[in-house]
């Protein structure tokens, strides 16, 4: 069995997909990888919208600056902030949804590494022009886009911060 | 024709506006990167049409390769846009 660690430190964004169809098995599989993700209160106030037709992922590229290359799926996840303010008050609404999203999206980026698949995260896209193009209503807010499709060119990680470097203080207890 | 051109270059603005709206909260560098993105495009959309000759592809593919520097090593990013400068200058000198 691989290393779980091994497996997070082995992805990567990828932003340069090969022409190859992922099978509707597969995107499957993705989103049920997201839906295990722990959720603020159990809410899970998200949804997502998948789109594997060219015309209408070159769409929301158009809408999307931060979404480069040439992918053949787009998962969107949008946050439900109706049912998160419902069931989570304006924790649920303004900052639990969009956590879930998050922690969602990156067992979803995990599972499609595992099968092969590369995934970019993106944010720099447009929310009022994307949520015009796919037509949601008020309250399904698109919050985060993953991009997806078979690796063409997997790029060398980026520098990362050491582990010491990110621990602020450890146990460190004031003594009185 | 003309309604491909027309949707291709509603494309492109619809492309370059949200660009434009998402640099006041970006980072600063995503400025330079959204420029040089739409320039790319441009390229495409002459390309597409036959239009773009051999220094415009090459500085497609420059372009292409050279962007993703944003991402990991900023110094070298803004090397590379130093070239491109230089590049579209001597161009311009020539012609």
């Amino acid at each position: 069995m691989t290393d779980l660690l091994e497996r997070i430190a082995g992805r990567r964004s990828i932003r340069s997909f090969t022409d190859r169809e992922i099978e509707g098995d597969r995107i499957r599989k993705l989103i049920e990888a997201a839906i295990y993700a722990p959720s603020g209160g159990n809410i899970q106030a998200w949804n997502v919208v998948v789109l594997q037709g060219a015309g209408n992922i070159e769409r929301i590229k158009a809408a999307s600056p931060g979404l480069l290359g040439n992918p053949s799926a787009l998962i969107i996840f949008c946050a439900d902030k109706r049912r998160a303010y419902e069931l989570g008050g304006e924790l649920g609404r303004d900052t639990l949804s969009i956590m879930d999203i998050a922690i969602a999206a990156q067992n979803i980026c995990l599972e499609a590494t595992d099968l092969g698949l590369g995934s970019c995260m993106i944010r720099s896209f447009n929310q009022n022009a994307v949520r015009e193009l796919l037509e949601l209503p008020e309250a399904m807010s698109p919050e985060l886009i993953i991009s997806l499709g078979y690796p063409l060119d997997i790029p060398e990680p980026p520098p990362r911060r050491s582990v010491e470097d990110t621990i602020y203080y450890w146990d460190k207890v004031k003594s009185r | 024709m003309k309604e491909e051109i027309k949707k291709d270059l509603l494309e492109l603005f619809c492309h370059m506006s949200a660009s434009a709206r998402g640099c006041v909260e970006e980072p600063k560098l995503y400025g330079p990167l959204r420029m040089i993105d739409s320039m790319e495009k441009m390229i495409q959309l002459l390309e597409k049409r036959g239009l773009a000759d051999d220094f415009l592809k090459e500085e497609k593919e420059k372009i292409k390769e050279g962007k993703y520097l944003v991402m990991r090593d900023r110094e070298a990013f803004v090397k590379f846009l130093d070239e491109l400068v230089m590049d579209f200058t001597k161009k311009l000198k020539e012609s």
